[in-house]
C-alpha cells in the first residue's frame, strides 16, 4: 500500500509536470518558478519521507497537494474553465515570487520586525506580570476581575481606533499585536500559578525561596511547558492581529501587499500572497517547536 | 530544652465558611536528635502536625517553639521529604540537589554546588542517575532525590510526610535501611518527624511513636530496641513483635475519623 502510494505520488509529480510544458488554452508564464517550488515540495517530500515514521500520511498528504495542484493546471491554464481574473494560472502565481521577489522580501522582512516587536512586548509583560499577579493574593484580587472583563473584547474591535490614536502606523499595529497576545498569556499565567502542585510550591518554601525567585526559578520553568505549547495559538493570534492591522492602513508588509493588489483587482499577487503568509507561517511554527524542543526540559508537572 | 515543642496547638482548616478542626489541644515535646514516628488513623492530623512543624501552616491557637523561641518562617534550618512529586521537574536529579544547597549555602558556586550533589546523590546510591529529570525516575529513585536534597540541606530537622507511603514493599524496605543508616552515621544527629501509615515502619524507625487520633496524641510509645531493626522484624524477635502487637491494637481501638469529629479524644 505504502508502495503504490509512493508510485501515485510520482505518477501525479509527472503529470503535473508533462502539463507545464504542454501548451493550454491559456497564454501563461514561463513555468520556471512553478517548477523550482515543485522541485523544494519534492525534496521537502523526500527528507520528511526518509525520516518520518509515518510514511503513509506523509505519502497521502503530498499526492493531495499534487492533485490540488494539477486541478488548478487543468481548469485554469489548460482548459481555461476557471475564472481567467479570479483564478489566475499557477505559473503566472508562482512567477510572482521571482518578478516581485524585492517586494514580498521587503514586505516580509516589515512584518516580522513587527510581529517580533509585538510578540517579544506581549509575552514578556503577560508572562512576567501574568506570574506576579498569580502568586501575589492581593494584587490577583484587585488585578484579576479588571483583566477578566477587559480581555474578551477582541482586538479588531479597537484595533482601528488604536491606528488613529497612535503617532505612526507601526506602533499602532505593534499595539494591536500587543494587546491581542498580553490577555489570554496574563490570565493564563494567573490560572496555571493557581494550579501549580501544592508539593512544589511547598518544596520551594521550605528551601527559602524569596519572592524574585519563586516567580524566576521556580513558577516559571513550572509554567514554561505550557506556556511554549501555546505559542502556537499565540501566533496564530498575532498573525491576525498584524495582517488586520496591515490591511487598515499600512504601506509595508505581507498583509499590505495582500490588500493592495486585492484593491487593483491583481488577483495573481494576491494569491502569491497569500501562498506566502501560509509558508511564513509554517516556518514561524516549525521555529516555535524547535523553540519547544530547547526550552522545555523533564516534561511537565512530574516530580 | 525539647527541639520542637507544641503547647496546646488548635488548628482547623476553612472551607465554604466552614471550619474542619485536624488538631486540637496538642501538645508535644521532640529532643533533639530523636527519631519520632506519627501514625494514626485517616483524618487524624498527621500530615497538619507536618505542617506545623515545618512552618506551611501557622497554629490558630497555642504555642509552637523550636529551640525554644518561636516557630520562624519556613527555612532551610528544616528539611522535607514528601510523599511523592516534590522535585523540580524541569532539574535534573543533580541540579535539584545542588538547588537545595544553594540555597543552604548562600554564595556557593553553581560548579561547586553540582559537584556536592553528585556525593549526595552516591549517598543514597543514585550517583549514576544525576543527569535523569524526575519523569526519568521511577518513584523510588525519585525519593531518593528528594532524601538526598533533604540531606544536603544539613538541616536540624527532617520532617518525613509518608515519604514511602507510594512505593512497593522491596522498594520501601530499601529505602527505610538507607534512611536509618544515612542518620545513624550522619555527622550530627538530625531530629526526625516521620509521619507513617504504616504500623511496622514506625516500629522499625522511631525512638518514639505518637499515635495520634483526632487531632491530639493518644499514646507515646518508646521504642527502646536496638538498631537497625530490620533483623529483628525478619527473626520475628518477641520485643520487636509485641511493640507491633500493641500498635495495632490501637489501630484497631481508633478507626478512621470522618470530619467534623463527633466527639473529642482521649488526649495526653
Amino acid at each position: 500500500m505504502r508502495r503504490l502510494l509512493f508510485i501515485l505520488d510520482h505518477i501525479a509529480l509527472f503529470a503535473l509536470i508533462a502539463l507545464l510544458f504542454h501548451p493550454g488554452a491559456r497564454e501563461v508564464a514561463a513555468p520556471w518558478a512553478f517548477l523550482v517550488f515543485l522541485f523544494l515540495a519534492e525534496l521537502f517530500f523526500l527528507i520528511q519521507y526518509r525520516k518520518r515514521q509515518n510514511r503513509t500520511a506523509a505519502s497521502w498528504i503530498i499526492l493531495l497537494i499534487w492533485l490540488l495542484l494539477l486541478l488548478w493546471e487543468c481548469c485554469a491554464s489548460q482548459w481555461n474553465i476557471a475564472h481567467p481574473v479570479l483564478i489566475p494560472s499557477p505559473e503566472n502565481v508562482f512567477n510572482v515570487f521571482y518578478s516581485e521577489w524585492k517586494q514580498l522580501l521587503e514586505g516580509l522582512y516589515s512584518s516580522t520586525q513587527l510581529l517580533c516587536i509585538g510578540f517579544a512586548v506581549a509575552l514578556s509583560l503577560g508572562v512576567g506580570l501574568g506570574l506576579l499577579t498569580g502568586w501575589l493574593d492581593g494584587l490577583r484580587q484587585v488585578a484579576y476581575p479588571i483583566a477578566y472583563v477587559i480581555s474578551p473584547i477582541p482586538p479588531v474591535v479597537y484595533a482601528p481606533y488604536l491606528i488613529a490614536l497612535m503617532p505612526t502606523f507601526r506602533s499602532a499595529s505593534a499595539l494591536v499585536i500587543t494587546l491581542g497576545i498580553f490577555w489570554p498569556t496574563y490570565l493564563n499565567m494567573i490560572v496555571r500559578v493557581q494550579s501549580v502542585d501544592r508539593r512544589i510550591i511547598d518544596s520551594a518554601r521550605m528551601l527559602g525561596v524569596s519572592t524574585p525567585q519563586m516567580v524566576g526559578k521556580i513558577l516559571l520553568p513550572y509554567v514554561l511547558p505550557g506556556l511554549v505549547s501555546g505559542l502556537k495559538v499565540s501566533l496564530a493570534t498575532s498573525i491576525m492581529m498584524l495582517t488586520f492591522a496591515e490591511m487598515m492602513g499600512a504601506t509595508s508588509g505581507v498583509g499590505y501587499f495582500i490588500i493592495n493588489y486585492t484593491h487593483y483587482g491583481n488577483y495573481t499577487n494576491v494569491v502569491a500572497g497569500i501562498i506566502l503568509v501560509a509558508l511564513w507561517v509554517t516556518v514561524l511554527n516549525k521555529l516555535v517547536t524547535l523553540l519547544e524542543k530547547k526550552l522545555v526540559k523533564g516534561g511537565e508537572g512530574i516530580g | 530544652m525539647p527541639k520542637l515543642s507544641f503547647n496546646q496547638v488548635d488548628f482547623a482548616y476553612k472551607q465554604n465558611k466552614k471550619l474542619y478542626p485536624a488538631l486540637h489541644n496538642l501538645n508535644l515535646q521532640i529532643q533533639t536528635g530523636e527519631f519520632v514516628c506519627v501514625v494514626g488513623p485517616s483524618g487524624s492530623g498527621k500530615s497538619t502536625l507536618l505542617y506545623l512543624a515545618a512552618g506551611l501552616l501557622q497554629p490558630d491557637h497555642g504555642q509552637i517553639l523550636l529551640d525554644g523561641k518561636p516557630m520562624p518562617r519556613p527555612n532551610v534550618d528544616r528539611a522535607v521529604v514528601f510523599q511523592q512529586y516534590s522535585l523540580f521537574p524541569w532539574l535534573t536529579a543533580q541540579e535539584n540537589v545542588a538547588f537545595g544547597l544553594r540555597q543552604a549555602h548562600r554564595g556557593m558556586s553553581k560548579k561547586e554546588a553540582l559537584a556536592q550533589a553528585a556525593s549526595f546523590l552516591a549517598q543514597v546510591e543514585m550517583a549514576e542517575a544525576g543527569d535523569k529529570y524526575p519523569s526519568q525516575l521511577s518513584g523510588g529513585m525519585r525519593q531518593r532525590v528528594a532524601i538526598a536534597r533533604a540531606l544536603a540541606l544539613d538541616a536540624d530537622i527532617l520532617l518525613l510526610d509518608e515519604p514511602f507511603g507510594a512505593l512497593d514493599t522491596k522498594k520501601r524496605q530499601n529505602l527505610q535501611d538507607l534512611l536509618e543508616k544515612l542518620w545513624q552515621n550522619g555527622a550530627k544527629r538530625q531530629t526526625v518527624l516521620f509521619i507513617t501509615h504504616d504500623i511496622e515502619e514506625a516500629a522499625l524507625l522511631g525512638d518514639r511513636i505518637l499515635f495520634l487520633d483526632k487531632g491530639c496524641v493518644c499514646q507515646d510509645m518508646p521504642m527502646p530496641l536496638p538498631r537497625p531493626r530490620r533483623s529483628l522484624a525478619s527473626s520475628h524477635a518477641a520485643g520487636y513483635m509485641q511493640a507491633v502487637a500493641e500498635l495495632k491494637a490501637l489501630f484497631y481501638q481508633y478507626p478512621d475519623q470522618e470530619q467534623p469529629w463527633s466527639q473529642e479524644a482521649a488526649c495526653l
